[in-house]
């Protein structure tokens, strides 16, 4: 039997499954049957209440009908129809402040970037737009205005009508920018009107794959060895980067050489060629020669694991107590209604919580964690304290 | 094969001559660049496939390489940084009547720069440790080098041209310092931060200098009645062999080579070029191997500077860092482990650039006829529309009327400086290098612990040195021996007002 049964082929065993579907069909039937003819004999046994009826008390109810006096006789009289509204889907606040939001700026939404087009903060401002585009059906024009670390797009949206029809992006730490004194930049914390963010991505320290350091003791030892000879390289004075490694040389008790290089690009050939020992980067920018093990991470700057390389202690957990990470946000003018700036925040949520936002921009190695515009002004606030400090120092 | 035969699709040939077209039409149009073209249609990367879209992006960029010749040539605007050297011999070879000449020969040499470069780029993957072994210092070495070139570009006055060199260097030191962080001759404006707008400034000196002067002029030139033929001769194809092989080589290695400025490549080749010309005094008259040189070595590096992109992941320009993020919009990782991983895209992108070069060529030389029928046009109505493009170029440059500010008033102090008799080419030099020279100085001796002597640690930077000497050295020579020999003098300044006559 058992070899029988082994020996069933597919086709015994669809007609197997064939045999059993039919059969539960037929108990369904017999199912749905037996129901219909118990519903059709409780309407039977009710069938004496009709309009015009005689029935025994005032005012018993039986079903659409009441035992109402007419004359002298009590009869079942049909209820009153009340007029029913019509259904109306009742618009929430969020809908109509959108509605209005869009209606004011034409379904056209402009969309200024304070960096070139390529970069992460392009990519993900417009992968963002996308879905703004997809999600309200708003036409979404993005303009790239680079310069000036990204102050001349944020004074640009900061100054355009408060009617919200002008948003931009805002990259924290980099805006901070304002804060040192040589500064030319004419926005500050308060001329900023925040939307929640979802780009997160943590700076990473990186070495090449062929170094001989291989955790961050053994980065740390080297430079307590030979103070001021480990070459690390840098954005230049007042860079996240550069803050970042003030703060590691402070808790470390160590002395770096800090070799400014112009941009990402420079620091990747710089440690690709081991002129200098390691970087400070964003994961995001790195990701690439860490995905073709080119660079080794040693740790990350933040307070978890980083999706994209959990394998990677974070540095705290090494004993380094430094976190330095960027966020991508997106912000717009002061003065627009608060209704307002609160739908489209709301917006923003919706498009960071759908997994297909997800996926998209985790292709681009920029993680997806919510901060609502409160958390953002305290994040701002806090690592402003930070940089002024540091930058009081320095 | 892998390459041509995923490559070989009607939809990926279509976009990859919709690329090539559209490249040319940005390299025409004088501002607007390949990185503002890639950068526009780089949303295509969020709906095309990954193959089409990387196909599009970098035909768009190689196509504006074809493209950029033609106003260099016609109307002596730069279409983009990197034809500014094209300017200085093209535009005089149509005063001559030349023009077709001018364009057929950059087409041809940019084709055979091009081809050679492909193979470079097929193997490519051999190269990636060569193109990262060079140093700060190997770096600083090479463009001490290229700005002791500059001493061949002062003309006729060596005061005027060191003058104008310095103009040049004062230009590029306007911005930040990223050394210190602090502000250098920005005059509190924001939009000074990252530096005066390289292709603002050139559109302006050389190009709406030029229709100034011609506006303010007695007499204004008229093209119309001296279009000449567009064919080439033998003996035009014979002079420029060697420059395009020259220019081959060296745009090759300044492409390879990631953060060189394509502007220094083709400068470069144009400052050899007139260095070991048995006749030096053509150049910047008219001469066709200060046309061919550059073309060819600013077509060669399009492709080479591909190499440290594919290979190492590192973008050598702005136009490459936006073909980077359409490799990142579709989660395509470059870096070696991309011809394993996406073979398709990796050889699909090398065989569609050897595709573009075939379909520019093809495309450029019918159309040289075209683009020459331009000169028919009026000469104030020609100014008048090259007026309006430049401007509407320099506008789309940074979003801002900055920069359109930035080529007016560049305009007018090439205007003055035309009117003193004071070299163009030197400032445009200066300016590319000023900067690649501040940066490899500074960051060789950080990474230097500060030590002045390691600046002859590296053989390369060595070999660089040596070189310059024998360049200074020689000048000296040849101006003793003219101070001896006044003879020889007066006959090659006799030379020179021939060949002045010729072009005026």
């Amino acid at each position: 039997m058992l070899v029988l049964v082994k020996s069933k082929t597919n086709k015994e065993k669809n007609g197997e499954i064939m045999r059993n579907t039919k059969s539960a069909l037929r108990i369904s039937i017999l199912a749905i049957a037996a129901l219909t003819l118990s519903v059709s004999t409780s309407g039977s046994v009710s069938a004496a209440v009709k309009a015009g009826a005689a029935c025994k008390k005032a005012g018993q109810k039986s079903g659409t009908f009441t035992c109402t006096k007419v004359g002298t006789k009590l009869v079942w009289k049909a209820n009153a129809v009340k007029p029913v509204a019509p259904v109306v889907p009742v618009k929430s606040e969020y809908d109509l402040q959108i509605a209005a939001w869009l209606k004011d700026c034409n379904n056209t939404i402009s969309v200024i970037i304070g960096y070139g087009a390529g970069g992460a903060t392009d990519i993900w401002v417009r992968n963002k737009a996308n879905y703004i585009q997809t999600l309200t059906g708003a036409k979404v024009n993005v303009t790239n205005l680079p310069g000036a670390g990204g102050s001349l797009g944020i004074t640009k949206v900061t100054s355009a009508k408060r009617n919200g029809c002008t948003i931009g992006n805002v990259n924290l730490p980099s805006a901070l920018q304002y804060l040192r004194p040589t500064s030319s930049v004419t926005y500050n914390k308060e001329s900023i009107n925040f939307i929640a963010t979802s780009g997160f991505s943590s700076n990473a320290l990186v070495v090449n794959a062929t170094s001989a350091y291989k955790t961050v003791a053994d980065l740390i030892a080297a430079a307590k060895a030979a103070p001021g000879k480990i070459n690390a390289g840098s954005d230049g004075p007042g860079s996240d980067d550069a803050i970042a490694y003030y703060d590691v040389e402070t808790k470390a008790g160590i002395k770096l050489n800090q070799v400014v290089l112009d941009g990402s690009a420079a620091k990747v050939t710089a440690l690709l060629s081991n002129q200098i020992d390691f970087f400070g980067g964003s994961v995001t920018g790195v990701l690439p020669q860490l995905t073709n093990k080119q660079f080794r991470a040693l740790c990350v700057y933040t307070d978890k694991a980083v999706k994209f390389i959990p394998d990677v202690p974070t540095c705290v957990s090494q004993g380094l107590n430094v976190l330095s990470t960027n966020l991508w946000s997106l912000m717009m003018a002061q003065g627009v209604d608060e209704k307002r700036r609160q739908a489209i925040e709301d917006l923003m949520i919706k498009i960071a919580e759908n997994p297909a936002y997800v996926a998209s921009a985790d292709k681009l190695g920029i993680e997806t964690r919510i901060f609502t515009s409160d958390a953002l002004s305290e994040e701002w606030t806090r690592q402003a304290v930070l940089y002024k400090g540091i930058l009081a120092k320095i | 094969m892998l390459g041509f035969g995923h490559i070989l699709t009607p939809s990926i040939i279509l976009y990859a001559v919709l690329g090539c077209a559209l490249g040319m039409i940005t390299g025409v149009l004088p501002g607007f660049g390949p990185a503002a073209a890639t950068g526009l249609l780089l949303p295509l990367a969020f709906v095309l496939e990954p193959t089409q879209s990387i196909v599009m992006l970098a035909s768009i960029y190689y196509g504006s390489m074809y493209g950029g010749t033609i106003t260099s040539v016609l109307l002596n605007v730069p279409g983009e940084a990197s034809s500014v050297a094209t300017c200085i011999d093209g535009y005089q070879m149509t005063k001559k009547g030349q023009a077709g000449k001018a364009l057929a020969i950059a087409a041809i040499g940019s084709f055979i720069g091009g081809t050679i470069a492909m193979i470079g780029l097929v193997f490519s993957s051999k190269l990636a440790d060569l193109a990262i072994s060079f140093t700060f210092l190997d770096m600083f070495g090479f463009s001490l080098l290229a700005l002791t070139l500059v001493v061949g570009l002062t003309g006729d006055s060596m005061i005027k041209g060191l003058i104008s060199a310095f103009l040049g260097l004062f230009i590029g030191m306007v911005g930040l310092d990223i050394y210190t962080g602090g502000p250098r001759f920005t005059m509190g404006l924001p939009e000074l931060t990252d530096g005066i707008s390289f292709i603002a400034v050139i559109m302006g000196i050389f190009g709406l200098s030029e229709i100034l002067e011609s506006i303010g002029g007695k007499k204004q030139p008229d093209f119309s009645g001296n279009i000449g033929s567009v064919l080439l001769k033998w003996r035009d194809f014979k002079d420029s062999f060697g420059a395009i092989m020259r220019g081959t080589g060296i745009g090759f290695f300044f492409g390879l080579v990631p953060g060189s400025p394509a502007a220094a490549c083709s400068f470069t080749s144009y400052t050899i070029e007139k260095r070991i010309s048995k006749t030096p005094e053509r150049f910047g008259k008219g001469a066709i191997q200060g046309v061919a040189g550059p073309e060819t070595a600013n077509n060669a590096l399009g492709i080479s500077n591909f190499i440290p992109l594919i290979t190492l992941g590192i973008p050598s320009s702005a136009t490459m860092a936006i073909l980077l993020g359409a490799f990142t919009i579709n989660g395509l990782t470059p870096g070696p482990t991309l011809f394993t991983n996406n073979p398709e895209i990796a050889w699909g992108l090398i065989a569609s650039l050897g595709l573009s070069n075939v379909i520019l060529l093809v495309m450029s030389l019918p159309l040289v006829r075209v683009w020459i029928s331009i000169l028919r046009i009026p000469t104030m109505t020609l100014y008048a529309i090259t007026l309006a493009f430049m401007t509407i170029g320099a506008y789309v440059i940074s979003g801002s009327m900055f920069t359109v500010l930035t080529l007016w008033v560049s305009g007018l102090i090439g205007f003055v400086l035309r009117r003193y008799k004071f070299p163009m080419a030197p400032a445009a030099l200066t300016l590319v290098l000023g900067a690649m020279l501040e940066k490899s100085f500074r960051t060789a001796l950080q990474i230097n612990y500060g030590d002045f002597g390691s600046l002859f640690s590296s053989t390369r930077a060595n070999v660089a040195y040596a070189l310059i000497v024998l360049i200074i050295g020689s000048k000296i020579v040849t101006a003793v021996r003219r101070k001896m020999n006044p003879k020889t003098q007066s006959s090659a300044q006799k030379s020179l007002n021939d060949t002045e006559e010729v072009r005026s």
